[in-house]
């Protein structure tokens, strides 16, 4: 029996504002908020998030993560210590994050974030020990198959990578839509509806 | 000191840049900082290919200010990779992968659907990551290798059919130290100015 987790947040990362990944938030909110769970949703593209990573905020790496300069980073970082569980809305343009995902990671995964250095060793420890769930949410045009012979970078990245800084015992899901630009209205409903499925039983 | 690895595909078959001329390098940097160590690592795989006497085209991504949204710019890099034999791509991992603005120039430059059957860069027989890591090399097993993955299963796939994918990488970036980092250096340059390709 896993863990519950009440606070949740979603980070949708789409360029594409009517794609069925659009629908597919909007039930992910619908259904944590029918279960009783608090969600904070982030959705990139309508923030105007700017994925690079400026020579400043590199300069600061260390010790940026107590007042950054963008207001929408440190937005994130509030949310992401609150949260118990992530979930990320996003389209695989190729078998890795999409760059606008990728460069949230970059800004907001900072140190004393997602992990701290030990000053002498300089040894990583984990810093996001109170999320226990992170689920994936994703379509892409080429077959999930081809996706996964491709290496998936996009589920390595957050399925290792990101739960490497997380509990010890954190469960990662993936939902996974391919051949996304031929579903037909019945295939979207049943991802649709398996996405709901899902994330009914998260909190 | 431990020495650089070889290639990640078959050494033997490997197509070789045509004879004639000399062989054409396009490297790609993106860093944000001018004093970082991919900067640093740059100029050195520069000064080994210019020993050679490779041409050279360089592509700065940051210089640029490429944004990874909007794709700008496509135009020119598109033909520097068509010129090119060989391109070298100078970047840090960050958590396990690309930083975003080369994830979105991959994104723009070599991943939408190309005709079919064709090679997207024919004329491209070796791809070439020069890369520093954080994390010790234990802990990006762990990770699953996000961007050596990347190279050698999606980017080799859009050079010529027998593309050659090297990594030279430097792991464990925050205790290696003064030394560990300029031995690495010397490693770079004294690779990118060997014959071998």
């Amino acid at each position: 029996m896993s863990r519950r987790c009440h606070r949740w947040l979603v980070v949708h990362a789409d360029n594409d504002p009517s794609s069925l990944l659009a629908l597919a938030r909007d039930r992910v909110v619908e259904e944590l908020e029918d279960a009783g769970a608090a969600v904070a949703l982030l959705d990139l593209h309508a923030l105007g998030f700017d994925p690079v990573m400026s020579a400043d905020e590199h300069a600061r790496y260390f010790g940026i993560a107590t007042d950054h300069p963008d207001p929408l980073v440190a937005r994130s970082i509030d949310e992401l210590r609150r949260a118990d569980g992530v979930i990320f809305v996003f389209p695989t343009v190729w078998p890795a994050l999409p760059s606008l995902l990728k460069g949230w990671f970059d800004r907001v995964l900072l140190p004393d974030v997602a992990f701290t250095l030990h000053p002498r060793t300089q040894r990583v420890t984990p810093s996001l020990r109170h999320i226990h769930r992170l689920v994936g949410i994703t379509t892409s045009t080429a077959p999930t198959w081809r996706i996964r012979v491709d290496g998936d970078g996009a589920r390595t990245t957050i399925g290792r990578a990101l739960r490497l800084v997380c509990s010890r015992r954190t469960r990662v899901t993936w939902l996974a839509l391919g051949h996304a630009d031929r579903a037909d209205r019945a295939t979207s409903a049943a991802f649709l509806d398996r996405v709901a499925t899902t994330v009914r039983g998260l909190p | 000191m431990t020495p650089l690895r070889g290639p990640l595909t078959r050494r033997f078959g490997a197509p070789r840049p045509p004879a004639g001329r000399p062989p054409r390098s396009l490297v790609v940097v993106c860093h944000p900082r001018a004093d970082s160590l991919a900067r640093g690592a740059a100029d050195r795989v520069l000064a080994g290919l210019a020993r050679r006497g490779d041409e050279i085209r360089i592509i700065d991504l940051d210089d640029e200010e490429f944004d990874p949204r909007v794709g700008d710019r496509t135009g020119t890099h598109r033909t520097h990779l068509e010129w090119a034999d060989r391109v070298v791509i100078v970047h840090p991992t960050w958590f396990s992968g690309h930083p975003a603005r080369l994830a979105g120039w991959f994104e723009h430059l070599w991943v939408p659907p190309a005709p079919t059957g064709a090679e997207r860069w024919p004329n491209l027989i070796s791809i070439e990551i020069v890369t520093s890591h954080g994390s010790p090399r234990w802990v990006n097993r762990l990770q699953a290798q996000t961007g050596r993955r990347l190279l050698s299963r999606v980017l080799r796939k859009q050079g010529h059919r027998r593309c050659r994918a090297r990594c030279t990488a430097i792991y464990d970036l925050d205790r290696q130290g003064p030394t560990g980092i300029a031995t690495w250096l010397d490693q770079v340059e004294r690779r990118y100015a060997s014959s071998d390709w």
